[in-house]
């Protein structure tokens, strides 16, 4: 009986150590209404119901583990076979059952704590179905046209093949260095590259890279056989190739941060610190329209739907436009702020938009009737590129220098 | 009058306070605090009007403290608590400067007491405060076995900061709660678990025995997957909250940008940054941060800027005690450096970097930002403003100055088995190099961002800084970095009105079939250029762009010429670079002494002697060496069965009297090493006929002996050409050396001249 009260005694020590406590002071923390000076952690529902629960199963789970031990040992064992003379009812059963009982409340402890640190801050969390190809390294960009996917790594240019099942295929372009951008061009059957250097392309096959263009390419885009590269304020835009190819630039008031072909409206978007420019590029020639949308921060990527364009402003979110509204009087915008994080890229799949979050994971967005965020999943440990084709996603994690194919 | 006397009567109390504090300090220092207290306790308030003096007693005590003075700022705090126990500020500071100024020993357990007290007086007092709790709970940190009651006290704090809606309060008590979780973080991150349950990782054995450390993590051990992750994430949590409230905060900042550098989440460390990075006060340890990241995303122009603005920000002893070479130089070395005046140390610096550069054509120097990303690793990891720890002083930071952060990190969890006197209630944690084989081991306390070196692995350090002060194998431009094969040779310049100087050639011969031997580009763009002078102010003489067709058929070759005082002292240093691919670098790096000239032009003396390929040129009588179609060899290697031109000068042989020069040469070639290939059984066959004297290694291959007469005219030099062809000579090394004897005065002058003959592939 001693013993009993002495195990006792021993739980409710457990239960009442800052520890435990912890456990208690973030439930409440969670439940607490949002201030301004100090908004409190947003958990989901979920979250929350799933705390209590796995406490108490982990506890329960526990306490009946001793206690069929106690009972085993009951069973199987004589009176007085043990020199410590530790009777099975009276001794064996009380101790197993609560020491079992106090296991499963840590374990249960560190459960919830897991859970609740997985948890996405905002939204439910989804779980995808997926398979990956290892690429050379931590992939920095990547295009996706048809089969190929095209990936590149500060180990240089890979192939991938864009199946349900997906392959590395060959490296192109090697040994060059500070590879940054690259787009697929099938018209030429070729890669166009990016580098801290210049601007090359290759064929997809075989042979060696030409140098295109002098000068860092700080962004990069192509459609059909234009190709549209930044360095620093200038964008260029190249048609054709060799003796046929023909060159227009244009200059902008900021370093272009990121461009785009919209294939819905036909025209080149261009990303500065604080502007997005649309720019025709008709007959090979760059033209600024009039159609100008004011940027809270410099855009890493952009995206585009029927309905909506969209950019990933890294620290500052996604910020969305609605493309009816740039012809009226009145600029439908909308912002996603809190989450991810850190938005590194972006794309659309049917009328969902998906982030690239990184640590966040691939995050959901649904943008009517407000932009919110609907799923997000961290099966991925740090997404930090995203492309959509022919239904499904294709996504680049860093941490695991992998391409990933995803299916929503 | 009576400032005298209060003057008088307050450091006589100070006198006395000091003396009772010296006595608390002894054994019975818990008891006298804690008689101390009661009698505080139990004394009635001061009225209103006796408030004045104490304020002034605390205001002089925080100026004392911040100057410096802690004993006469105690003993000033402990009047004004005697005077007002009911004061709330005499309280708090007298609490918070008892509480600072302990440290995690036993031996400090008296002076927390009294913090301690001191402080939950003034929290009773004023409850809304969370100032109290906040110091409380940092005392509790540093009391073993009650650390974890120090997140309950921060937890209150935080609720009481909460209700009080002031947001320093709220982010210095969220700050507080996120480091208990960083530490906790930063002791689980890394861990590995014992496979097998007998075996533990021993420090002494990790040094007695060859390939211990990398045997033992292979067969006994295994990294446990997401390790700490929880506690990194409530850690990250707690930052972003009190960056909310405040999102200048500069703890909470230089925290999560840790956090977010773990995760090798740089670009958001740099954009955390921002709003105090774009501030001119923005503290150094933010903008050295800033500049990790900027460093990790390989922007290293911006990494370059933050660093010198970091630097800038550190007080002065602090900067030079932070960039002081003696952390990355031999123990010898060091004390040398320390042994210099301001400027030689700054000139020292200038050309140490210089040298470690390891190209002096790319913007900025890769060593030195190295250098200073692991500083600032080491100031990021394991600086603790509550532990007085700076991270870069510490035993971790010196390694990691050193050698960079390891590849293999291995912590493993306390035990208690009594054999491992290391091991017991500490953690072990295991730094190991797999490209050179070395570790080092450190322990420390659980949950504490602290460890110093295990067992003898301190003497293991020094040992190895005698051997390798600094490495620089984790940076791929240095890896990348080839040779480039130069000739450098010197001929007497003219007088010019800085006096005389010599001519100095510089032949390279580019491995661009090395350089571009990886590249899948149908040409390259290669960037020579040639930097001469005196250590640390190297300037750029020469830059020329070659395109190279690819696959490189044949080696890019560059002549330089250049003129340098007489008598000085130089380095030469040769680059190439295409900076579009990865492992088009390489360099070259010579250093040289002017020959005198002026004084001795009476004396007979020779120039360097140069190999080259002569060109058909139009020349009936040996001009200077450029006039008569030579192209200097960078590689100096000739191919088998090949002829090459030898051309030098003499200076200083006497007329005859009719205007005329009589001289005699003698030329010498001799095989030092023969070149066998690859293969070892060759080599050592080779080696063991070497030893009895059967191969031709160290014969005479070619000797030569002429005389000659040229006229002098008006010539201050006397050039001479030979070509040479060695037949059947064996591939290998091979020194030439020249005698040139002045049959007028019987001078005699030498010179000598390594060169290779190639092997042929077949060979």
């Amino acid at each position: 009986m001693k013993s009993t009260s002495r195990a006792l005694a021993l739980t409710a020590m457990v239960l009442m150590s800052p520890a435990a406590e912890q456990v208690g002071g973030m439930l409440t923390a969670q439940s607490a209404p949002p201030s301004m000076a100090m908004p409190a952690m947003a958990r989901t529902t979920e979250a929350r119901r799933g705390a209590g629960r796995t406490l108490a199963r982990s506890s329960a789970i526990g306490a009946l583990t001793g206690s069929l031990m106690a009972m085993s040992y009951y069973w199987m064992s004589e009176k007085g076979e043990r020199a410590s003379g530790c009777e099975p009812m009276n001794c064996a059963l009380p101790f197993l059952t609560f020491s079992g009982a106090v296991a499963g409340l840590f374990i249960g402890r560190e459960l919830d704590a897991q859970r609740r640190a997985m948890a996405p801050r905002v939204g439910t969390t989804s779980s995808f179905s997926f398979s990956e190809a290892s690429v050379l390294a931590a992939p920095n960009a990547m295009d996706v046209r048809d089969s190929l996917i095209a990936v590149v790594s500060d180990s240089g240019a890979q192939l991938v093949s864009a199946i349900p099942a997906p392959k590395a295929l060959r490296r192109r372009a090697n040994g060059l260095s500070a590879l940054r951008h690259v787009v697929l061009m099938p018209a030429r059957g070729s890669m166009v590259l990016g580098t801290g250097t210049a601007l090359w392309e290759t064929s997809v096959q075989a042979g060696p890279a030409t140098r295109l263009a002098d000068g860092a390419v700080d962004a990069l885009a192509s459609f059909g056989d234009a190709v549209l590269s930044a360095t620093g304020r200038r964008v260029r835009l190249q048609t054709g190739t060799g003796t046929v190819a023909r060159v227009d630039s244009a200059e902008l008031a900021q370093a272009v941060s990121a461009v785009a072909f919209d294939s819905v409206g036909g025209t080149w978007w261009v990303a500065t610190d604080s502007q997005l420019v649309q720019f025709s590029g008709a007959n090979g020639t760059l033209t600024a329209t009039k159609t100008a949308l004011p940027l809270p921060g410099a855009a890493r990527a952009l995206a585009f739907n029927g309905e909506w364009i969209a950019a990933a402003l890294g620290g500052e979110g996604v910020i969305v436009w609605r493309r009816a509204s740039l012809t009226s009087d009145m600029l439908e915008v909308q912002r996603v702020t809190q989450e991810p994080r850190f938005a590194f890229d972006l794309a659309f799949l049917g009328d969902a938009l998906y982030v690239a979050g990184g640590a966040d994971g691939l995050i959901e967005v649904a943008l009517t009737p407000t932009a919110r965020v609907i799923t997000s999943s961290r099966q991925l440990s740090f997404v930090s590129l995203v492309r959509s084709s022919h239904g499904v996603l294709w996504v680049g994690d860093r941490n695991r220098s992998s391409v990933v194919r995803v299916v929503p | 009058m009576k400032e005298l006397q209060r003057a008088t009567h307050v450091r006589a109390a100070v006198a006395a306070r000091r003396l009772t504090w010296r006595i608390m300090r002894g054994v019975a220092a818990a008891a006298i605090a804690s008689t101390s207290l009661r009698a505080q306790a139990s004394t009635p308030a001061p009225p209103r009007a006796a408030r004045a003096p104490t304020d002034s007693l605390v205001r002089d005590a925080r100026a004392k403290a911040a100057a410096g003075d802690t004993a006469t700022s105690l003993a000033l705090l402990e009047i004004a608590t005697d005077q007002s126990p009911r004061d709330v500020d005499a309280l708090y500071w007298r609490g918070l400067l008892l509480s600072r100024t302990t440290t995690l020993s036993l031996a400090d357990t008296p002076r927390r007491l009294l913090a301690r007290r001191l402080l939950d007086r003034a929290s009773e007092i004023d409850p809304r405060n969370p100032r109290y709790l906040i110091e409380l709970g940092r005392i509790r940190l540093k009391t073993p076995l009650l650390r974890v009651e120090a997140e309950r006290l921060f937890r209150k704090a935080l609720a009481v900061a909460e209700a009080n809606g002031d947001p320093v309060q709220l982010a210095d008590v969220a700050w507080e709660l996120g480091t208990v979780k960083e530490r906790r973080y930063l002791t689980g991150r890394n861990r590995w678990l014992y496979t097998s349950p007998s075996v533990i990782f021993d420090p002494l054995a990790a040094r007695a025995k060859p390939h211990y450390t990398r045997e033992f993590l292979q067969n006994f051990a295994q990294p446990i997957d997401n390790a700490a992750d929880v506690d990194r994430m409530d850690a990250e949590e707690y930052f972003r909250r009190a960056l909310r409230a405040l999102p200048t905060h500069a703890p909470s900042t230089i925290s999560l940008m840790g956090l977010l550098y773990d995760q090798r989440r740089y670009d958001e460390m740099l954009r955390l940054a921002m709003p105090l990075v774009a501030a001119d006060t923005a503290p150094p340890r933010v903008l050295f941060a800033a500049g990790l990241g900027a460093y990790r995303l390989g922007a290293m122009a911006r990494a370059d800027t933050l660093f010198s603005r970091a630097l800038a920000r550190f007080a002065p002893a602090e900067r030079n005690e932070l960039t002081h070479l003696g952390r990355i130089t031999r123990k010898g070395d060091s004390v040398r450096i320390d042994g210099l005046n301001d400027a030689d140390r700054a000139e020292t610096d200038a050309a140490f970097w210089e040298a470690a550069d390891p190209l002096l054509s790319t913007p900025e120097n890769e060593a030195r930002l190295e250098f200073l990303a692991r500083l600032a690793y080491a100031d990021l990891r394991f600086t603790d403003p509550d532990m007085r720890q700076i991270g870069w002083r510490t035993d971790r930071g010196t390694i990691i100055t050193r050698y960079g952060e390891p590849p293999v990190v291995a912590t493993f969890a306390p035990t208690s088995d009594a054999d491992a006197a290391d091991a017991v209630g500490r953690v072990i944690t295991v730094w190991f190099y797999p490209r050179t084989e070395i570790e080092f081991v450190f322990t420390g306390p659980p949950a504490m961002n602290v460890a110093s070196f295990a067992g003898n692995h301190r003497g293991f350090a020094e040992q190895q800084r005698e051997q390798s002060p600094f490495l620089l194998d984790n940076l791929p431009v240095a890896l990348a970095v080839d040779t480039i094969p130069v000739q450098l040779a010197r001929f007497r310049g003219p007088v010019g009105t800085a006096g005389a100087t010599t001519q100095l050639v510089v032949a390279a011969s580019f491995p661009t079939d090395r350089m571009y031997a990886a590249a899948e580009l149908d040409r390259g763009m290669l960037e020579a250029s040639l930097r001469v002078g005196p250590a640390s102010a190297l300037r750029l003489r020469r830059a020329d762009t070659l395109a190279v067709s690819l696959p490189a058929a044949a080696r890019a070759r560059r002549v330089w010429v250049d003129t340098v005082a007489a008598g000085a002292d130089v380095r030469v240093r040769v680059e190439a670079r295409d900076a579009a691919v990865q492992s088009a670098s390489a360099r070259s790096l010579s250093e040289l002494t002017m020959p005198q000239t002026s004084a001795a032009a009476a004396t007979m003396t020779l120039s360097d002697l140069m190999i080259a390929d002569r060109l058909p040129v139009e020349q009936t009588t040996v001009g200077r060496w450029a006039d008569i179609g030579l192209s200097p060899r960078g590689d100096l290697t000739v191919a088998p069965r090949d002829t090459f031109a030898l051309y030098w000068e003499s200076y200083g042989l006497a007329s005859a009297g009719d205007g005329r020069v009589n001289y005699g040469v003698r030329i010498l070639v001799t095989l030092e090493e023969i070149d066998r290939g690859p293969g070892t059984v060759r080599r050592l066959l080779g080696g063991l006929s070497d030893v009895v004297g059967l191969s031709p290694e160290g014969d005479a291959q070619l000797g030569l002996r002429f005389e000659r007469t040229a006229a002098l005219a008006a010539r201050d030099r006397v050039p001479d050409l030979v070509t040479l062809g060695l037949g059947s000579a064996p591939a290998g090394r091979y020194r030439l050396d020249l005698e040139v004897t002045d049959r007028t005065t019987g001078t005699t002058a030498q010179a000598s001249r390594r060169f290779h003959i190639r092997r042929e592939p077949s060979s």
